[in-house]
């Protein structure tokens, strides 16, 4: 038996030899600290592990990844087009077809005064309602009629704190409301009560057809008219309609009431807007290109995959972490983490345990033998058709229902120590996993609001638990849940939970210290996951507003980054950058970079280097006050790029020490700052930049001084187990892709896709 | 299920010298009472039990119909208070009003600027700021003399004409991610300030008396128990916390994120998506033991603290579902939606205010101006919907005939009209 050190001494003396030997007609074994990440001979190791993000920068240079695919509905609506002017024969390169159900493109005309919008909803405006085939600035009774694109420049709530639009809406407030640029509070200047409002676009079907026509609107009164035949709409229902072949009319008179209103915290929020959807009549298929397979999720998650070797590891549901084969997406494993997994035989003997909680886990096992089963036999390139899937995700409810009742079980042995833990935002399994090419660990629970609890383990890539660690309901619970990875340091695995910092012993879970400095930004919204930062010659820890030693998990200093929204910055060696720094809830989130100190005595402090104003590099808003981030930033040479949950880019060049663009990208974020947007960091893979929004839609934009897209793709999914609220109940995604190779492995909530050239 | 909780022994150092055997045995012999707030002070939700049993206030109203005034004092999420003919309310950002209750008129208003303080004040206190508000927190008075907590640390001590008797920034760290919003208690003539850590303060000078860090502030307002005479105030977040001296004498008895705890006799009920109900000792004979009478969870999200009457505990989640519960075991008597709030359509309003029992009758509000006035009795049948033009996250509070309830920038006096 070699004992450790000698192991990695003969290790380098041996390639020396096959080197020697077999001169350059073999190719020696690559040296793992050159290889970059996103190859295919890239190994992690405990020095170099995989894990969030990678390698926790986002950057993945060795991959060469498609930057096209698709996945798109097969139904009704599929060939549909649409364009708001006026056609002149089929449809050219004016017209859109439907992504995400979504038509984007009127004519509208306005504003008509109605004092009683229900009366004078019927008054025809338009001198022939009916027959009206409207141009881009032709009159419309005394107006004329232009052109609106609800895209996210065009609506007039989403700069408001807590503004949920939810919707690509046609808001005639932003059209007709001549909002002031700087206050939001001020409502608009033109008077809006009582108006009518028309909208209109020409809808093109190859041939005749039946569709959902959806309207989600805010107003007084609504009417609708297809080729000139009234449909009654209800808010928020879906009503079948008949598209004819070729060209359709679809016409939209809304009649305010009171334009704008108070809601909740907001000044004001309008209350005269729409947005129209063309879903297809259920089932539905799909046609993909570069989509390898598709593996269904066993539930919801922001975990994201990581590849070690020819497996793929990652989160779901509550506390599921599978393993995947590479290749051919299929699950070979699938391990639950409830605090029985993390238990010895002899705690497993209580009595309480053997009658309350382990008639529940033998059921559950039957499920998971199952549900396995059923998954591998439905990976495709195309997915389930809309059918399938309904009947799969009830098989998986009840398999989510029998791990919620084991939690219950031990909730009732003891709620102090047994916190259920799946009362986390979004999901319990939100960690990515991390391996050093021997192991993988991995950390679930959580909880919400105070009360929680966590699962830690170690599993050989095999599947077989090395340790388990349970932490007795002692840690508690962020006010939105955890959402923290884990990372790998001097053989200690790093968790945060909570408020607390915490080590284990990554040989044998061990809890090695606790660091709990108590802040409100220390854990509060429980969404920054520990770094690595050099001080001096020695990795420490970076936690929220604190760098940690490693040894013992003391403070060394606080970091002075004082976080506005849940991101974790981004490290480069020993300087830390932070493109959302808190500057008071008044003005704009600004950005900061410091510098780590050169030592962990007892005068370091860490050296401010480089602070903007938020005025300068953050997304200008109407609202005086902070656009919320939640994706962590990427820094590539010199440039660090941030995307608020707006989808607003920014890219700031650190060494001229300016912002070179703010644009929001015209992607299907529906711009709710709190609740949808951009939830997924952007990704370097190869040379360019990959950007998810929460619908699934990827831009892939080039590295450099000016906002360049290189493509736009899109993953249509109904997926009807859905929560994340995005409209016909498509799929949502909050996690970053990892790349390897010429492959993306990108997890939405209800699948793992591999993209791949076909 | 029932369980010792934890355990806090310390009851030693309560007693000062020679007075330790003499107090100890008065200790051991007076029963204990639990009382929302001391008797005479008036502050966050009434007596802090959100209970006007001599209020005989309307039961329907609009802005045609008994509307007695509406006053703009701007927004904010804290409760009015009244005390005699005046009603008190803090607004965004930094104002402490005066209305004269009978007419609405304004009397008097003080600003509570951070830079009048000190240039430490104006830096640090405006990064304590939240973008949700800073007035938030309801004022607290004994009578005499009005003391206003503001989320960016200022807190000051007014008499009812408006004279300041003292005001001052503290810098003591905030725990709560979205802003201070627990109000101010007043125990004899220490002021319970959460901050953040748990801070005393002398009420006549705002001297800083002592500080307790591990009672951590979440978003709801402590309530005040006396056992035996010794007085303590419970913590949202579950920490019994001597009001003496700060000393902790159990923790950990519940949970509540965005509610306040209630009390009843010497039991003490934590209503989140958690619940929990906890008996406080009887004596202040050592061991401190707290025993949990039950326990159970909640689907929703809980903004309005709950209401107990006649062993029913009353509580409305953000979407509008009511809940009756029974005191005694935790069990649900009753459950059912509420046309409030997003339960109605094209309605993004949420139940964020506490319901209030006035006379007999519950009155529970959403943030969009509508309210609903429930029987108590009866399966809580619905008496009338009321909808005023803009709503708040505010409490209500009432005075004999007359409600006080925000809305946008206005404060409505609802009544009857005097008859011509």
């Amino acid at each position: 038996m070699i004992n450790t050190n000698e192991k990695y001494l003969w290790v380098p003396s041996m390639l020396v030899f096959v080197a020697l030997v077999f001169g350059d007609g073999i190719a020696a074994e690559p040296d793992a600290k050159q290889v970059p990440l996103g190859s295919l001979d890239f190994r992690p190791t405990p020095e170099r592990p995989v894990g969030w993000r990678g390698d926790w920068t986002g950057r993945f240079p060795g991959a060469t990844p498609p930057r096209t695919w698709s996945r798109r509905t097969q139904g009704s609506t599929t060939d549909i087009r649409y364009q708001a002017n006026k056609p002149t024969g089929n449809p050219g390169a004016g017209s859109q077809s439907l992504e995400y159900f979504t038509v984007k493109d009127w004519l509208v005309a306005g504003p008509f005064n109605a004092d009683d919008p229900a009366v004078n909803l019927s008054t025809d405006f338009l001198h022939g309602e009916e027959k009206v085939e409207p141009v881009r600035g032709a009159k419309a009774g005394d107006t004329t009629w232009q052109f609106l694109r609800a895209g996210i420049e065009a609506q007039s709530r989403h700069y408001h704190n807590e503004g949920t639009c939810g919707d690509l809406n046609v808001d005639f407030v932003y059209v007709f409301g001549d909002l002031p640029e700087a206050v939001a509070d001020e409502k608009p200047t033109v008077p809006l009560n009582h108006k009518v409002a028309y909208a209109h676009t020409y809808l093109y079907s190859p041939a005749e057809a039946n569709v959902m026509l959806r309207l989600s609107y805010s107003a007084a009164a609504v009417k609708v008219l297809l080729n000139g035949t009234s449909v009654e709409v209800k808010h928020n229902h879906n009503v079948e309609v008949q598209l004819q072949q070729g060209w359709n009319r679809l016409l939209v008179k809304v009649a305010s009431g009171q334009a704008v209103k108070a809601t909740g915290q907001n000044s004001w929020v309008s209350r005269w807007r729409f947005a129209a959807y063309l879903e297809p009549i259920l089932p539905v298929s799909y046609e993909t290109k570069n989509i390898a397979w598709m593996t269904k999720m066993t539930g919801r998650s922001m975990s994201q995959p990581i590849v070690v070797g020819d497996r793929i590891f990652v989160g779901s549901n509550m506390t599921d972490l599978l393993c995947l084969d590479k290749k051919t997406g299929r699950i070979l494993w699938l391990k639950t983490n409830t605090p029985y997994d993390a238990m010895s035989d002899a705690q497993r003997a209580a009595t309480e345990i053997r009658e309350k909680v382990e008639p529940l886990v033998a059921s559950l096992k039957e499920l998971d033998e199952q549900v396995v089963r059923d998954i591998n036999g439905a990976v495709s390139r195309i997915g389930l058709p809309s059918a399938a899937e309904a009947d799969f995700d009830k098989t998986l409810k009840a398999r989510t229902d029998a791990e919620r009742a084991i939690h219950n079980a031990f909730a009732s042995i003891s709620r102090k120590k047994y916190p259920q833990m799946y009362k986390n935002e979004v999901s319990s399994s939100n960690a990515t996993p991390l391996s050093d090419g021997e192991f993988v660990y991995w950390a679930c629970g959580g909880g919400m609001k105070g009360p929680g609890s966590y699962v830690i383990t170690c599993f050989t890539l095999d599947g077989k638990r090395v340790w388990s660690w349970h932490d007795g309901g002692s840690l508690g619970s962020p006010e939105h849940g955890t959402h923290y990875s884990p990372a790998l340091v001097d053989g200690k695995l790093i968790y945060a939970a909570n408020m607390t910092l915490l080590a284990l012993d990554a040989k044998t879970g061990n809890e090695l210290w606790r660091s709990s400095p108590d802040d409100w930004q220390n854990g509060g919204h429980g969404s920054s996951s520990p770094q690595i930062v050099q001080v001096g010659d020695k990795p420490a820890l970076l936690h929220n507003r604190y760098l940690h030693r490693v040894s013992d998990g003391t403070v060394i200093c606080p970091n002075g980054l004082d976080f506005w929204g849940v991101l974790t910055p981004i490290v480069e060696r020993d300087i830390i950058y932070n493109p959302c720094r808190w500057q008071g809830w008044k003005d704009p989130a600004g950005f900061i970079a410091v510098k780590a100190p050169g030592h962990d005595g007892p005068d370091a402090k860490c050296e401010t280097i480089l602070t903007l104003d938020g005025k300068d590099v953050t997304m200008p808003t109407r609202h005086p006050g902070a656009v919320f981030t939640v994706a962590s930033p990427l820094y590539v040479n010199g440039v660090v790029y941030s995307i608020e949950m707006g989808g607003g880019l920014t890219a700031v060049d650190t060494n001229a020490k300016k912002a070179l663009y703010r644009q929001y990208l015209d992607g299907y974020n529906r711009y709710n700052r709190y609740l949808y947007g951009v939830s997924a960091s952007p990704t370097l893979a190869g040379e360019n930049i990959y950007i998810t929004d929460d619908a699934g839609y990827t831009h892939v934009i080039e590295h450099g001084q000016q906002l360049k897209e290189l493509s736009r793709n899109y993953i249509e999914n109904i997926h009807l187990s859905g929560l994340g609220g995005n409209p016909c109940k498509q799929e949502s995604f909050y996690t970053s892709p990892f790349f390897e190779g010429r492959a993306m492995y990108l997890r939405g909530e209800a699948y793992l896709y591999c993209i791949r050239e076909d | 299920m029932t369980s010792m909780l934890k355990v806090k022994s310390d009851f030693e150092s309560i007693c000062a010298g020679g007075l330790r055997i003499v107090v100890l045995g008065v200790a051991c012999t007076i029963c204990a009472t639990a009382i929302a707030q001391p008797a005479g002070h008036v502050g966050w939700r009434g007596d802090g039990s959100g209970q006007y049993p001599s209020a005989d206030p309307v039961t329907s109203w609009s802005v045609e119909k008994n509307l007695l005034w509406k006053t703009k004092v701007g927004k904010g999420n804290s409760m009015p208070i009244v005390i005699g003919s005046r009603v008190f309310l803090t607004s965004e950002p930094d104002v402490l009003i005066c209305l004269d209750a009978e007419t609405g008129r304004e009397l008097w208003r003080r600003v509570h600027r951070l830079e009048d303080i000190s240039p430490e004040a104006a830096n640090k206190g405006a990064r304590r700021s939240s973008q949700y508000g800073d007035a938030t927190p309801t004022p607290v008075s004994d009578g005499k003399l009005i003391w206003t907590f503001l989320g960016t640390g200022i807190v000051s001590c007014h008499d009812l004409k408006g004279e300041c008797r003292w005001k001052d920034w503290y810098d003591v760290r905030r725990t709560t991610v979205n802003g201070r919003t627990s109000s101010p208690v007043l125990v004899g003539n220490r002021l319970l300030v959460h901050f953040g850590s748990l801070v005393c303060l002398d009420s006549a000078t705002g001297k800083h008396l002592w500080e307790n860090g591990k009672a951590r502030a979440s978003y709801g307002t402590p309530a005040t128990v006396r056992i035996g005479d010794v007085d303590f105030v419970v913590t949202a977040k579950g920490d019994v916390v001597r009001v003496a001296d700060g000393e902790t004498l159990a923790s950990d008895l519940g949970n509540c994120m965005y509610t306040s705890p209630i009390v009843q006799g010497r039991d003490v009920y934590f209503l989140d998506g958690f619940m929990t109900a906890v008996r406080l000792p009887q004596t202040l004979a050592e061991p401190f033991e707290c025993k949990e009478l039950w326990a159970g969870d909640l689907e929703g999200e809980f903004f309005a603290s709950p209401l107990i009457k006649d062993g029913r505990i009353h509580l409305v989640d953000k979407a509008a579902n009511y809940y009756v519960i029974d005191a005694g075991s935790g069990k649900t008597i009753l459950s059912r939606e509420l046309e409030l709030g997003a339960a109605q359509r094209d309605s993004e309003a949420s139940v964020f205010s506490s319901p209030c029992l006035a006379g007999e009758r519950l009155y529970i509000s959403d943030d969009a101006g509508k309210t609903i006035v429930l029987e108590t009795s009866d399966g809580g049948a619905a008496i009338s919907t009321n909808l005023l033009p803009a709503g708040s996250g505010a409490t209500p509070t009432f005075s004999g005939k007359r409600m006080f309830a925000r809305g946008g920038e206005f404060l409505f006096c609802l009544a009857a009209r005097p008859k011509e």
